[in-house]
């Protein structure tokens, strides 16, 4: 088992930036929640509060997950022809509390991407996350808030 | 001899229709100005004050809900210095005041307060905010025009109408957005994604083989109810047919509108199929059994465009089907979407290559051209699945519009 919550992310991270996205998988609780709210230009308060309830940018199962891994996989999807070279930094790591076997973790995030010779980006956002510490760690939810309001093109796990 | 940017000759388009800034500005100034430009849904407003920030071409706009029920639309840009006068994408508000020296306007968008002392014979009246001719609704769309001696939406939709019907006037109670817009930046032309939109099931085979790969496709393109349509005005659209309909919970909610008489036979059968459509110039939906969403292409720059767009579906529809859509345009047309992902990769490469091409270069789009086409029992014209010619006829407009 991985010694602290902090190494599970690297660890994580280090998973998806080498596309080993099976791997990944293996981490998540079958009854994963992992979604992203849209951001809004609007009041905090307000954005906060109709959060749910707006469209969001992921809404996602674990199966719905392995589904877009897949598509990965078929070697057909343009969007990873060749594979987009990706770097996350996670940082901010606070464990917020811990209930009903559930550890709470907030951290951030700053995803690196470059493809096509030149083109760069970098994605910026914090994620909320409940994990379930047994004899293995599960991720049975996570919360993404990305900093961007108009988003490029995001193929990649957060 | 400069040949048109549009030629009807060999059917071909210039490169620079997508790449110039100099056609960029002038379209703005044809194509934008004259058309109806599609500013927000109808369910975005529940009472008097209202508004929301959207874009007409590249106006930052505001579309503003009056006390007596009509809608103003009126550009976002103070009449003194060009300040914005509104900051937030939807609220309340009777009256907006510019940051940067306070000017004040009501939302109608006139000119009521200017706290400086005015010189002597100002004349606030000549100061209102930059309007829209006029602000118009088909079903649940808003849209307006500039253009004072443009036809009326209705005119301007046209045969169109029927099937924007299809989407908007399956069940009595009308349609509403999701709250929250997905917002892509989209590193092309506008006129690329909304091309693919209305004429374009041939791209699915290359983009999207992905998909194909894993099973999500189920299309009979030799059927009869399988075609390209296009009016004159620009607008076009794909329906496929699929090869058997897969029963689910949202085809029981269809054959339960049937059965009530919300929907005719044949809406009930096109509603079993893929139907991507372009209302000219930038407002596309995209509608599979169970999934539509409504989007438009806002133009920022010749290479930039910021894609909008919203989970459509009927007021009255069960929760779990809303629930069930709002997933699936999340799932396949959004930022994230496995659908959308591919397309967006492919424009992004496909600007930057028109980009670095001679002025002379040209696209093709001769497929189509002279086909023999059967009648077939929908309105507009009608076209094979392969054929370019919706999309030549989308340009055809774009020209006419655009002039020499």
């Amino acid at each position: 088992m991985i010694d602290g919550v902090e190494q599970l992310l690297y660890h994580e991270a280090h998973l998806l930036d080498s596309g080993l996205f099976d791997d990944w998988l293996k981490l998540l609780a079958p009854d994963l929640r992992y979604w992203a709210p849209v951001r809004a230009e609007v009041a905090r308060a307000l954005e906060r509060e109709d959060e749910a309830a707006r469209l969001p940018l992921f809404d996602e199962t674990k199966a719905s997950l392995g589904l877009r891994i897949r598509r990965l996989d078929t070697g057909l999807a343009w969007v990873a022809i060749p594979p987009t070279r990706t770097r996350r930094f996670i940082s901010n790591i606070v464990v917020v509390g811990e209930a009903d076997g559930l550890v709470h973790v907030r951290s951030n995030f700053m995803l690196f991407r470059s493809r096509s010779f030149r083109e760069e980006w970098v994605v910026v956002g914090c994620r909320e996350d409940k994990w379930f510490r047994s004899a293995e760690w599960l991720l049975r939810e996570r919360k993404i808030v990305l900093d961007h309001c108009t988003v490029a093109n995001m193929p990649e796990f957060l | 001899m400069i040949r048109p940017l549009v030629d009807a000759g060999d059917r071909t388009v210039s490169s620079r229709v997508f790449t110039d800034p100099e056609i960029f500005a002038r379209e703005q100034a044809t194509v934008f100005a004259k058309s109806w430009l599609y500013l927000g849904h109808r369910s975005q407003f529940t009472r008097a004050g209202d508004f929301i920030q959207t874009f007409a071409g590249t106006m930052p706009l505001l579309l503003c809900l009056n006390d007596d029920g009509q809608f103003s639309a009126f550009a976002n840009v103070c009449s003194h210095r060009g300040g914005r006068i509104c900051h937030i994408e939807h609220g309340n508000a009777s009256k907006f005041v510019c940051p940067y020296h306070n000017w004040a306007y009501n939302n109608r968008g006139d000119l009521i307060a200017v706290p400086r002392q005015a010189s002597p014979g100002f004349d606030k009246s000549r100061w209102n905010l930059w309007k829209a001719a006029r602000v118009s609704a088909y079903r649940d769309l808003l849209f307006c025009t500039f253009s004072e001696d443009a036809a009326s939406l209705d005119e301007y939709l046209g045969e169109m109408k029927w099937y924007l019907d299809l989407l908007l006037n399956g069940s009595r109670a009308g349609t509403e957005v999701s709250g929250g817009t997905h917002r892509s930046a989209v590193r092309c032309n506008w006129k690329i994604p909304a091309e693919q939109f209305g004429s374009d099931n041939w791209h699915f085979q290359g983009v999207h083989g992905s998909m194909g790969r894993l099973g999500a496709r189920n299309e009979n393109p030799t059927s009869d109810d399988s075609f390209h349509a296009w009016m004159a005005q620009g607008h076009m659209l794909i329906c496929v047919a699929p090869r058997n309909e897969v029963p689910t919970p949202y085809t029981a909610y269809l054959n339960e509108l049937k059965a009530k008489g919300e929907i005719s036979d044949v809406q009930r059968k096109l509603l079993g199929c893929t139907i991507v459509m372009t209302v000219f110039p930038n407002l596309s939906f995209v509608y599979f059994p169970g999934l539509c969403s409504l989007r438009v292409w806002h133009p920022r720059a010749p290479g930039e465009t910021d894609l909008w767009s919203w989970a459509l579906y009927n007021k009255d529809a069960p929760d779990q089907v809303k629930d069930s859509i709002r997933k699936q345009v999340t799932r396949m047309f959004s930022p994230t979407g496995m659908l959308e992902q591919d397309d967006l990769e492919v424009w992004s490469r496909l600007e930057a290559n028109l980009m670095s091409m001679p002025s002379t270069h040209r696209l093709c789009y001769e497929f189509g051209a002279g086909e023999e086409n059967p009648p077939r029992p929908y309105p507009g014209i009608t076209a094979s699945l392969q054929s370019d010619t919706p999309a030549f006829a989308f340009y055809q407009r774009w020209a006419e519009l655009i002039g020499p």
